[in-house]
């Protein structure tokens, strides 16, 4: 499976990655929303996992980019904040079961990158 | 500080909660940090145990990382305390560089989030003012929120401070090319109470926002 994740925190976002590769993911990890979406161009994705907010172009936004280029692709969110403002977009946008508030669980999101995937329970 | 009727004091916890809101924010992100590097410690240890080399440089560089964010949280914490004193007295004599230095700080998650770098450039001499400290930064903190969202397509704003004659001066500058005062603020009502009650005048000059107000404001 190839991930995609997408946050403005390098060192967060690169150890991120690490982990999921330790558990067999295939990932690629972007701090920068403009080389996620070339990324995006370029190479298929099972599921994409953003943060909500990102410098110069939000998680929601990119999510719609996104799905231009890739219409199957499945989302996650992470957010830092966790309020009911963001919970109600980003829940509205993904589904409220694929919407994360940082700190993350290593187990919760893979548990969650199942679920987004497997066809019957993804968002759309 | 009561918010009845005082369009200023609503205005100011609302800007008082968007700060807290953003510095959340930040310590979330340096949670987040340490959170992962200490879980991929923790998986190579696992590792480890399953007969796997332990890679005592990943480990060393994760340590770093560890103690480094924990570091910045310090400077986000101490940076949010400062802040949450600004409210403490009424009155005081208040060190006009280092205020700037503390907005600067605080914007630096809202200025990034719009694509724009921020800095504060200390004066070269001590530039102090008797005012309210918060309601200071209140009218600083609404001049950078205007220059965020008006920045030039350089996207660089310095803030800095001076003294001219009986003035104390806040400049912030790099504002884009032929924005009018009108346009100084999404509620110019608030704006000028606020300006107002420091005795403040605000004026754009070039891409120049500039906060006067006398050494003894209010």
């Amino acid at each position: 499976m190839r991930i995609l994740l997408v946050d403005d925190e390098v060192e967060l976002v690169s150890t991120l990655a690490e982990r999921l590769t330790l558990r067999g993911y295939e990932v690629d990890w972007f701090a920068a929303p403009q080389e996620a979406l070339e990324a995006v161009r370029n190479t298929p994705y099972d599921i994409a996992i953003l943060d909500v907010k990102i410098p110069k172009m939000g998680g929601l936004e990119m999510k719609k980019k996104m799905e231009r280029i890739q219409p199957n692709l499945r989302f996650i969110f992470m957010t830092g904040h966790g309020s009911l403002e963001d919970f109600e977009a980003g829940s509205s946008e993904a589904g409220a079961e694929f919407y994360l508030v940082k700190p993350v669980n290593i187990e919760v999101l893979m548990e969650k990158i199942h679920q987004a995937t497997t066809k019957e329970a993804a968002p759309r | 500080m009561t918010t009845d009727h005082d369009p200023v004091a609503t205005a100011g916890l609302q800007i008082f909660g968007r700060i807290l809101a953003s510095i959340s924010h930040e310590i979330k992100n340096v949670l987040a940090v340490i959170r992962e590097s200490t879980g991929l410690m923790e998986d190579l240890l696992a590792m480890h145990r399953k007969g796997m080399p332990l890679d005592v440089e990943k480990l060393a560089t994760l340590a770093e990382r560890v103690r480094r964010q924990t570091g910045r949280a310090d400077v986000i914490v101490k940076d949010m305390n400062r802040f949450a004193h600004s409210v403490d007295e009424p009155m005081e004599v208040v060190e006009v560089g280092e205020l700037i230095g503390l907005m600067a700080a605080l914007g630096q998650r809202p200025a990034s989030m719009k694509g724009v770098s921020l800095s504060a450039e200390a004066p070269e001499t001590p530039v102090t003012v008797l005012t309210n400290r918060f309601m200071l930064e209140l009218a600083v903190w609404t001049g950078l929120e205007f220059a965020m969202a008006h920045a030039g397509h350089e996207k660089s704003l310095v803030l800095s401070a001076k003294t001219s004659g009986p003035e104390t001066v806040i400049l912030i500058d790099g504002l884009q090319e032929g924005l009018e005062p009108a346009d100084s603020g999404p509620n110019p009502e608030v704006l000028a109470a606020l300006d107002a009650r420091l005795g403040i005048t605000r004026t754009l000059e070039g891409r120049t926002l500039i906060l006067r107000l006398k050494h003894h404001s209010r």
